[in-house]
């Protein structure tokens, strides 16, 4: 077992496009990195650079501090399962999990033992003995994964293994994954678009976008103090809601357009709330005061409450939203709501982002709010929100980056 | 189909006799080729399909014959060495061309389709009098050679063919399970591009065994004189007699292996066949 450095490692393809860009990653030892990001933006090319099925163009990658850009994959002593599975059609289960140790030259019992404790591993030992067209998805894939594990590498890649699984599937699967892991504590790069895969399985996830690493996280830092628009945009399914804002010259409200939101009403009694005297703070410490200056807020859907269910004097805004689809599940209600006018987000910024585009017929700016299932909320009615002050986000509206990303 | 049972049943009907015309016409060669083979010199002439007094007498005289006996040898020899070469270079031509992206790869595969098409007669003297300066004028070399000229465009385009429709994600599983590319075209590709192997190799061996005119042209003794060529130096039993029958004979003889071939491998040939033409 090992850890992998990548050290500004960029990958320019013939065509002379930039597809990796300057990515600086160390992979700790035993750890279980995601690395998580929108299509195309160069996730796979990176895992195929540390596979070596690829050329690094500029930049280092050591494994267990080894210099080994130059050498080729058989060198690296890394298992990789891929999307497609790649099973080898003509060989059996068992020809299949063991080519790699009898290209090795192992005896052939001792191939024989492993490949067995493999499959008891995986559950396959019934099919050893049958091609990879007799099994069905998800035994394929655990072939896929018997063939990685088989030969102990020093770390495992895996680009998108889950993908070509049906939903209950995946979870199952994801859950087998996360265990192996675990048991085996192997270092593992785990290449997905699937953000509950990003959330659940990682140690860390590192966030991609056109071939630059936004931000590397535990999941939970992630969601909780993304570093730019992009980030708090792509984490978190409903997404993160974007209001066009305004700061007050005083530097202590929000002109948004629902109204305007002061920032600095009585601090939370609890004393679990991150209070908002802080978040100003840290919103002047970014951004000294220079008058008043637009700015992206960005509040997600469950930082919102029906005001009819929050104490009339527990500090935060209010506002009215006329409520166009009110989904129950039972645990919680989603409201959305969308109106004409200014948005937050240029079409760059938003490009990349797993935002739906606005319902039809409805306004440019879009808003989910997750409500307490005891809500009165109905669909077509008005309904009034409360929102917590303390937990919204502030994003500088040119570069993107959050101005006041709480210290985790 | 129609609904209408008259109009079915008439359209059975003219498909039947279509394809018994067909069958019949092919056919009935084939079977007077294989009547004159039984026949005695005597007989040869009384137009009748079946032989009144059938006789061994032209395959035991064809195969007392050198003339016949090495001609065998020859062709069986040229065609298979032929055969070899043009699917290892095929092969290896054809990997090339599906998985390598380098310039020119497409003019590439359009002048090994230009050449197989070329005209081969036109090619016989200029091949005669550089054959006889290189001294390969009468050998298997010089067989061989204009053979592979002809079948090697056909095998490497049916080749790519096969070649491209195995995923490149084998060949990067390959390489992460420690293979060299070696091994992984030995272990993992050309096991799976066998079938398509196996097709070219029998389109190229008929080629081969059938072709008449660079044989004719190209031998002049039995040390490199193909069966088809050695036929046209059959003699008869005495200089007036005409050797019908040890032809007829020996044609039956060569032809015996292609339709073997064929009925073995008739899907195949098909698949193989169709696959190149519709996907290249
Ligand atoms: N051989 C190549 N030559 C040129 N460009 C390439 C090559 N391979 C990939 N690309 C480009 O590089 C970019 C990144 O590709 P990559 O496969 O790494 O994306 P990805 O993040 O894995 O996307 P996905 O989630 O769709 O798999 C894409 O825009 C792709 O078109
Ligand atoms: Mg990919």
């Amino acid at each position: 077992m090992a850890d992998i450095v990548l050290d500004h490692v960029s990958k320019r393809f013939a065509d002379g496009r930039v597809v990796v860009d300057d990515v600086t990653l160390t992979i700790a030892d035993g750890e279980f990195l995601i690395l998580v990001g929108p299509s195309g933006c160069g996730k796979s090319t990176t895992l195929n650079m540390i596979a070596g099925l690829e050329d690094i163009t500029a930049g280092e990658l050591r494994i267990g501090g080894k210099v080994v850009n130059r050498l080729p994959p058989r060198d690296r002593d890394i298992a990789m399962v891929f999307q497609s599975y790649a099973l080898y059609p003509h060989m059996t289960v068992r020809q299949n999990m063991g080519f790699a140790l009898s290209l090795a030259k192992l005896p052939k019992i001792e191939i024989a033992r492993k490949v067995e404790e493999a499959a008891r591993i995986l559950g396959l030992t019934e099919h050893l003995e049958r091609r990879p067209a007799a099994l069905s998805g998800g035994q394929r894939q655990r072939v896929a994964m018997g063939r990685a594990i088989v030969r102990s590498p020093q770390a495992f890649l895996m680009d998108e293994p889950l993908s070509n699984l049906d939903a209950k599937l995946r979870v199952q699967t994801r859950t087998q994954i996360s265990r192996l892991q675990n048991r085996l504590g192997t270092t593992t790069v785990y290449v997905t678009h699937d953000q509950t895969e990003a959330m659940t399985l990682g140690d860390r996830v590192a966030v991609m976008r056109a071939g630059r690493i936004q931000q590397i996280a535990p999941p939970g830092e992630l969601y909780a103090a993304p570093v730019n628009i992009f980030v708090a945009g792509f984490i978190g399914s409903p997404a993160m809601n974007f209001l066009p804002v305004t700061l007050t010259a005083d530097g202590r409200a929000l002109r948004t357009p629902l109204g305007e939101w002061r920032l600095d009403g009585p601090q939370p009694d609890d004393g679990r709330q991150p209070d908002v005297g802080r978040l100003l703070e840290r919103l002047r410490r970014a951004a000294p005061p220079s008058g008043e200056r637009p700015l992206v807020c960005g509040i997600r859907p469950e930082h919102f409450e029906d005001a009819a269910l929050v104490p009339a004097d527990r500090s935060g805004a209010r506002c009215t939203v006329r409520a166009e689809v009110v989904e129950s599940l039972g645990s919680d209600k989603y409201v959305h709501s969308s109106w004409a006018g200014p948005v937050a987000l240029g079409t760059d910024l938003h490009a990349d982002l797993p935002i739906d585009p606005p319902l039809p017929g409805s306004g440019g700016t879009q808003l989910v709010a997750r409500l307490d299932a005891a809500s009165r909320a109905t669909k077509g009615e008005p309904v009034r929100l409360w929102v917590d002050t303390t937990r919204l986000h502030l994003f500088d509206p040119v570069s993107g980056a959050n101005l006041t990303a709480p210290r985790v | 189909m129609t609904s209408d049972p008259a109009a079915g049943n008439r359209a059975l009907l003219g498909w039947v006799t279509a394809n018994t015309v067909v069958v019949v016409l092919s056919l009935v060669p084939l079977l007077w080729l294989v009547s004159l083979s039984f026949k005695t010199p005597e007989s040869i002439g009384d137009g009748r399909l079946v032989p009144t007094d059938p006789t061994l007498a032209n395959y035991r005289g064809i195969f007392t014959q050198s003339l016949f006996t090495r001609a065998l040898v020859n062709s069986l020899g040229i065609a298979l060495i032929s055969t070899l070469l043009a699917v290892g270079i095929g092969g290896l031509a054809a990997y090339a061309i599906a998985r390598l992206r380098f310039p020119g790869r497409r003019a590439l595969v359009g002048l090994a389709l230009l050449i197989a098409m070329f005209p081969q007669i036109s090619l016989i003297s200029p091949l005669f009098n550089l054959w006889r300066q290189l001294g390969i004028f009468d050998t298997w070399i010089g067989l061989i050679v204009p053979y592979l000229t002809f079948s090697l465009p056909l095998a490497i385009y049916t080749l790519a063919t096969f070649f491209r429709e195995i995923p490149p994600d084998l060949e990067k599983a390959a390489a992460m399970d420690g293979a060299t590319p070696a091994q992984t075209f030995v272990r993992v590709i050309a096991p799976l591009a066998a079938p398509g192997t196996v097709t070219t190799a029998i389109l190229v061996f008929i080629f081969c065994w059938n072709d008449f005119l660079f044989a004719i042209s190209l031998t002049s003794t039995e040390s490199s004189r193909t069966a088809p060529a050695a036929i046209a130096f059959f003699t008869g039993a005495s200089q007036f007699a005409q050797p019908i029958g040890s032809i007829a004979a020996a044609a039956v003889v060569i032809t015996i292996p292609i339709i073997v071939f064929v009925l073995l491998f008739q899907r195949r040939i098909v698949a193989g066949l169709t696959s190149g033409a519709v996907k290249g």
